[in-house]
């Protein structure tokens, strides 16, 4: 993804991220969201699909090896990113 | 002896020394520049012809450059697997080509998901933590952890399963191991019990109750398996109990992943690790009568509005997939005109035109085929592929209006959500064909 610019959505669920991205598309060319029958899809050649955001939860040794291990756990946000080649105002605002 | 059979102009070999359509040197006409019929490597009758093995293709009946007949989106690297083996990186908004074809992926995404190492391969250990982020569509975590087992002799990662999910996960050997040693095992709990083996390169496919696996190795002791759960459960993936010791790597893990786990690798270029998906569509062109977009320029010249056949040569390894999009036709609102498709079902390609949908004759092959569909406004269809002695036609239920058809989608529909993810050889846009025609072109 290089040279390109990127841009973190995080709301707090799906839907929202959704609905910031169809905030984000209006008077572009090309849509961020495309209606399927199965409702509403990212685009997918420019925007991870939304997902549960994770954060480094506390760390514990492994009953086996002693190695101290850090587990993602889920923050109870969504997010998404957006890479673009061009700079998006709109959405920097939102990712803000 | 008549005038003619004395003429100079009919030599003893005969063959004529002007164009049978010019008028005669004795008339006025020049002597033929070209030979009559020059050769040419797409169908006589196509318009389009996008040969991706070969990297050459034709747009209205003269060879053009990629970037005038492909209009490709995709924010991200990503590396594919030339003839040879070897890794080519190909860049942002790049087609997805080596000299294999075009590989048509959809996005993959927590494909490293090792949280101590997400950005390379370097490091990549089995004892550390690792978490797995699943896709939109399950709404699930799950954790892998590394610890011993009673079944397995090394260390194994176990992958905790909260429901049915598609699961892909990549597997590296250490340095100095056997790839071609039964030595990884996958347990799923409850249900089946794999070893996997097979030689470098190769495409191994182990069917077992309780689910399928499909395995990809993309270069020496490297591979993919995917497995779609019937449940909650775990999945262990870890040594055999007889083999000798050695390094496994999880190399990545995505259980968004719901077709055919891609020969794409994810660009280890930080700092994002997805790979996107590949938005491949022909480069549009203007139709003279309205301004409107066409599929292609010269698609309403041409006559397409009257009738098209589609023909495609394609790799379709992973059998019954499901919702995988091969080719597209829509317009401008993303309706859909023509598609080519595996069904949910599993069992066939798939023809859809006119809002019907008709199984291609014939199944699925889990290899190379070659489909062929000719398509006429007034519904009428005919469709065949590789292998089949006849052509099964039928009429749709509406007409098809191909005169505001706009986009060409290879390997995927404009939403993006049906991505082939394998190997696509060739696309020609032709004329309506007759039947014979069709099946000489799938059995060639």
């Amino acid at each position: 993804m290089t040279g390109l610019n990127t841009y973190t959505l995080r709301a707090e669920s799906e839907a929202a991220l959704i609905a910031m991205l169809e905030e984000a598309q209006a008077g572009k060319v090309r849509p961020f969201v495309f209606d399927t029958e199965d409702g509403k899809s990212v685009d997918a050649s420019r925007i991870t699909f939304p997902k549960p955001e994770l954060a480094p939860g506390a760390a514990f040794a492994d009953p086996e090896t002693g190695e101290n291990i850090v587990v993602m756990e889920p923050t109870g946000m969504w997010a998404c990113e957006v890479h673009l080649p061009e700079p998006d105002a709109v959405l920097g605002l939102l990712s803000g | 002896m008549s005038f003619i059979e004395r003429s100079t102009a009919y030599p003893v070999a005969g063959v004529p020394a002007w164009r049978p359509c010019a008028a005669p040197v004795w008339r006025g006409g020049w002597p033929c520049p070209v030979p009559l019929a020059a050769a040419v490597w797409w169908h006589p009758e196509a318009c389009l012809s996008l040969d991706f093995k070969a990297d050459r293709f034709m747009c209205g009946g003269a060879e053009v450059a990629a970037d005038a007949v492909f209009a490709v989106t995709r924010s991200s690297h990503t590396r594919l697997p030339d003839g040879s083996g070897a890794l080519q990186s190909l860049g942002n908004d790049a087609l997805p080509r080596t000299d294999r074809g075009v590989y048509a992926n959809g996005q993959i995404t927590a494909l490293n998901a090792n949280g101590n190492n997400p950005q390379s391969a370097t490091g990549w250990s089995n004892q550390g933590a690792v978490t797995l982020v699943n896709g939109p569509a399950e709404g699930i975590f799950s954790t892998l952890y590394v610890s011993g087992s009673g079944t397995v002799r090394r260390q194994t990662a176990i992958i905790t399963l909260a429901g049915a999910v598609t699961l892909a996960v990549k597997v590296s050997y250490g340095p100095g191991a056997n790839p071609s040693d039964n030595a990884v095992v996958v347990l799923v709990t409850p249900g089946s019990n794999w070893v996997f083996s097979g030689a470098p390169g190769a495409l191994v496919a182990i069917q077992t109750g309780g689910g399928s696996v499909t395995i990809v190795r993309n270069d020496a002791g490297e591979f993919w398996f995917l497995h779609t759960t019937a449940g909650a459960g775990d999945v262990r993936v870890g040594l055999g109990s007889g083999d000798a010791a050695k390094d496994i790597k999880l190399r990545g893990i995505d259980i968004t992943q719901t077709g055919f786990v891609p020969d794409a690798w994810v660009s280890d270029a930080s700092p994002a690790p997805a790979l996107l998906a590949s938005d491949i569509r022909a480069a549009q062109g203007a139709r003279p009568s309205n301004g409107e977009p066409e599929p292609f320029p010269g698609w309403e010249g041409a006559g397409l509005d009257d009738g098209v056949t589609v023909l495609l040569d394609f790799e379709n390894r992973f059998r019954g997939a499901g919702s995988r999009r091969l080719f597209s036709l829509t317009k401008k609102n993303t309706a859909t005109d023509i598609a080519v498709d595996v069904g949910s079902a599993g069992n066939t390609f798939r023809l859809t035109a006119g809002g019907a949908t008709n199984g291609i004759p014939g199944g699925q092959t889990g290899a190379r085929s070659r489909v062929a569909a000719r398509v006429l406004p007034d519904g009428s269809y005919a469709m065949t592929q590789k292998g089949q002695a006849s052509v099964s036609t039928g009429t749709t239920p509406s007409a098809i209006s191909l005169d505001s058809s706009a986009v060409i989608g290879i390997g995927n529909r404009p939403a993006l959500d049906q991505p082939w993810n394998d190997w696509v050889y060739e696309l020609q846009v032709c004329r309506p064909l007759s039947d014979a025609q069709l099946l000489e072109w799938v059995n060639t």
